[in-house]
């Protein structure tokens, strides 16, 4: 093939411009540690990363959503088990009443305020707020749940404010739990005991020397703390599901991360062998061209 | 037998002015050794017819005389099939080639994949109405919602209009390029009348044929024509079928508002209106870009936002404001179309409005906000079979693999240009080796002639002033 002199200077043009777009490339994909800089790079792998960022974002509400119904149903629990040992409680308090023939009306005044403080600390516990909600107001946790009716310092009825909302929330998905246990369920559910009720009763009796009235609390006492420790033992399996799918959440997450790190960062180990591999190739063309452009002409040696 | 005294002085003087000749050709060569679309001229140096043809009443001489040498022609050295072929590919390339830095453009408009794409802002957007299901009495969360509600709008009625852009840049770039094609017909019939007078007078335009065929190289990268040579030296151009130039003729092209096409332009023949056809070239290349694939990536963004516009408004309609006791009954997304979508204003102005509960006067019942965000998953989009993020998604891939693909294909394209030009310019390309090499050759030649020329001149002395002078 006949050579021209264009030809000679055309080529080593294009040739290091063909080098030079190669290095630049790998260049950028060195330096931002991205192996996908547009969606023409690798437009499947483009997707699967957008598609694994989605999911990853979503596990991410996930996990935030899950650690709020834990937050919730721990304050719920810690709430009941402090109404569980008040019923317990208040449960001696009626055995003793009823089984000591010897107490004097005094004594059983005295036992009678220890049940009164008990139900006002239940009365309390029962319009437990977290971040300012009430937990046991079903929907309406902007209103506290329990309204007590005074009959001079003392509770005489307590009414239920709240609503038998429950607010679920998705924790993975297709997967809801519930984040709250209305108080209609807790402390005066339709067909179990009202412990307020229970607890008035229990403290009338005492001041009333009924002692007959006291021992039928002893039963009534027991259910109500049983109802309560029943809700209580839910929301322990709760807490335990919750962790389970904390940690699946975490597990699926750390594989997707990896998957989208696959994806979509650049394998640095690889990517500066042929950084380098490309600058050696430039570098060599740079030579060669120096080279041939440098090469003597007839002319140099015509007198 | 006779012959002319000064005979031989004659073929040394045909002999300087051929070889002179051939010199000043190189030195023409050289001079534009560098000269893009230069072809190097030949020249062709000939006997001179001999003396005593065959005849039958010719001369008795034991063989034909010679009488020298004469330049018979100075051709530039051009492959047409080779030229025609190049013409061809290179309006492939250049359709490739317009595609390619169109597409590279929507591609900086998607940035994706990136931490500031949509598809992150839709992730956002999605996880707060997570948030608004699990605060739905919180006034905070209501508002990051709604904010990050418009910033989804922005980016995507941006991204679309960024695109439109890209469309009217296109639409002014075809039209720029109409009115070149016209400059070049009316040069390239110029060039017709001039090539035509100079072969003529019998003297080959050899430089006046490298400009016609680079205003056809030119040509060809911005439509695809069909070129013929005439014997005459007259070239005719014709766009499929349809003269644009002929002898002296040019039929210029004008640009027309196409009202059925946004009022984008659109190319006619000036002599009988008909609509410019073409396949290959920026101009094919242009179309393909302004009415095929951003329409089609504008229509995706449209359907994306009807689907969640449609998926979203009546969930929220259905739903209550806070602490609402009736049916909210307003829309999430006002507008009907990409363009009019806005955040319902109402909502904006005020939060409480955002229908989070499924029931009345219920300010932590956050189901409805939960219906919300499970519509990430619902199959809203393509009739049904995909959710908004994996449509989102699959366009994200389209428009990567046509870039590709306009990559990949002006790559092989260039390819294989560049080959057919490195063919070409083998063939036409100056080799100042060569260059130097004849020259050396024409200057012996030249030199040996001077040499004829006083070989005779002293034989021709010795005749007149030594001859007849026996004895004196």
């Amino acid at each position: 093939m006949r050579i021209s002199t264009n030809l000679v200077s055309n080529q080593i043009i294009e040739n290091l411009n063909v080098d030079l777009e190669r290095l630049t490339a790998l260049n950028n994909q060195t330096s931002t540690g991205r192996r996908i800089q547009r969606p023409s790079d690798d437009p499947l792998g483009a997707q699967r990363v957008t598609s694994v960022g989605e999911a990853i974002s979503r596990l991410e509400q996930y996990q935030r959503n899950s650690t709020y119904v834990t937050n919730w149903i721990n304050a719920t629990e810690s709430a009941l088990t402090g109404v569980n040992d008040a019923l317990r409680r208040a449960n001696s308090l009626a055995v003793r009443g009823a089984n000591d023939a010897t107490l004097t009306q005094t004594e059983l005044d005295a036992l009678a305020s220890e049940v009164n403080g008990i139900l006002e600390n239940i009365y309390q516990l029962s319009n437990t707020t977290l971040e300012g909600r009430y937990l046991f107001s079903g929907y309406q946790t902007a209103t506290s749940s329990y309204q007590a009716v005074m009959a001079g310092t003392e509770i005489a009825s307590v009414n239920y404010t709240g609503d038998a909302g429950v607010d679920q929330v998705e924790i993975d998905q297709g997967q809801t739990v519930n984040k709250n246990l209305p108080g209609s369920v807790v402390f005066q559910p339709a067909a179990g005991i009202d412990v307020f009720a229970t607890l008035v009763a229990l403290r009338d009796d005492l001041r009333a020397g009924n002692q007959a009235a006291v021992a039928a609390a002893i039963a009534t006492t027991e259910t109500a703390r049983q109802q309560v420790a029943d809700q209580v033992s839910i929301l322990g399996n709760k807490t335990n599901q919750l962790e389970g799918v904390g940690e699946n959440l975490a597990t699926k997450k750390n594989g997707l991360v990896n998957l989208e790190s696959q994806l979509a960062d650049v394998d640095m180990p690889s990517a500066i062998v042929e950084l380098k591999t490309a600058e050696n190739i430039y570098t060599a063309a740079l030579e060669s061209s120096a080279r041939i452009m440098n090469l003597p002409k007839l002319m140099d040696f015509l007198g | 037998m006779f012959y002319s005294t000064f005979f031989g002085i004659e073929i040394g003087k045909r002999a300087l002015e051929s070889q002179q000749m051939a010199q000043t050709v190189v030195s023409h060569n050289i001079a534009n050794a560098a000269t893009a679309g230069y072809s190097r001229q030949l020249v062709s140096l000939a006997a001179t017819d001999p003396l005593n043809m065959a005849s039958l009443n010719r001369q008795q001489t034991p063989g034909q005389l010679g009488t020298g040498v004469n330049v018979s022609s100075i051709l530039r050295v051009r492959d047409m099939m080779l030229e025609g072929q190049i013409q061809r590919e290179t309006g492939v390339g250049a359709a490739w080639d317009t595609k390619k830095s169109y597409l590279g453009q929507v591609e900086q408009i998607v940035q994706e994949p990136t931490d500031q794409g949509l598809s992150q802002s839709l992730e956002d957007f999605w996880a707060a109405w997570q948030e608004l299901s699990v605060y739905p009495d919180d006034i905070a969360v209501r508002n990051v919602l709604l904010s990050r509600a418009e910033t989804v709008v922005n980016q995507l009625q941006s991204m679309d209009a960024d695109l439109e852009a890209l469309q009217r840049q296109a639409d002014q770039a075809f039209r720029s390029h109409v009115e070149r094609i016209n400059e070049l017909g009316s040069q390239i019939r110029d060039l017709n009348v001039q090539i035509n007078q100079s072969l003529g007078m019998e003297t080959p335009p050899n430089d006046l044929l490298d400009k016609r065929d680079g205003l056809l190289r030119e040509l060809s990268e911005l439509t695809d024509f069909e070129g013929h040579e005439m014997t005459n030296g007259l070239y005719a151009v014709t766009i499929n079928g349809h003269t644009l130039v002929q002898d002296n003729i040019f039929v210029p092209l004008q640009v027309v508002d196409d009202p059925m096409n946004n009022n984008y332009a659109m190319a006619q023949w000036s002599d009988d209106g008909s609509t410019l056809v073409y396949r290959e070239g920026k101009l094919a290349g242009l179309t393909e870009v302004r009415d095929t694939y951003l329409p089609g990536y504008r229509s995706s963004l449209n359907d994306l936002a009807l689907g969640l516009m449609n998926s979203i408004n009546p969930v929220h309609a259905a739903g209550y404001a806070l602490n609402a006791a009736a049916p909210s009954g307003q829309v999430f997304f006002t507008g009907i179309d990409l363009q009019t979508m806005a955040v319902n204003p109402i909502l904006t102005a005020d939060p409480t409005q955002l229908a989070a509960a499924t029931q009345a006067s219920a300010p932590g019942d956050g189901s409805n906000a939960l219906a919300i965000a499970q519509l990430q998953s619902a199959l809203i989009l393509s009739g049904g079979t995909q959710t908004a993020g994996e449509f989102y998604q699959e366009w994200i891939a389209q428009v990567g693999l046509d870039s590709e693909e306009s990559q990949v294909r002006l790559d092989t394209q260039n390819l294989l240009v560049s080959g057919l030009e490195q063919q070409q310019e083998s063939l036409v390309g100056v080799n100042l080796d060569e260059e130097m090499t004849n020259l050396m050759r024409y200057q012996d030649a030249y030199q040996a002639a001077i040499r004829v020329v006083s070989a005779m001149d002293e034989m021709l002395n010795q005749l007149i002033n030594q001859m007849g002078l026996v004895g004196r």
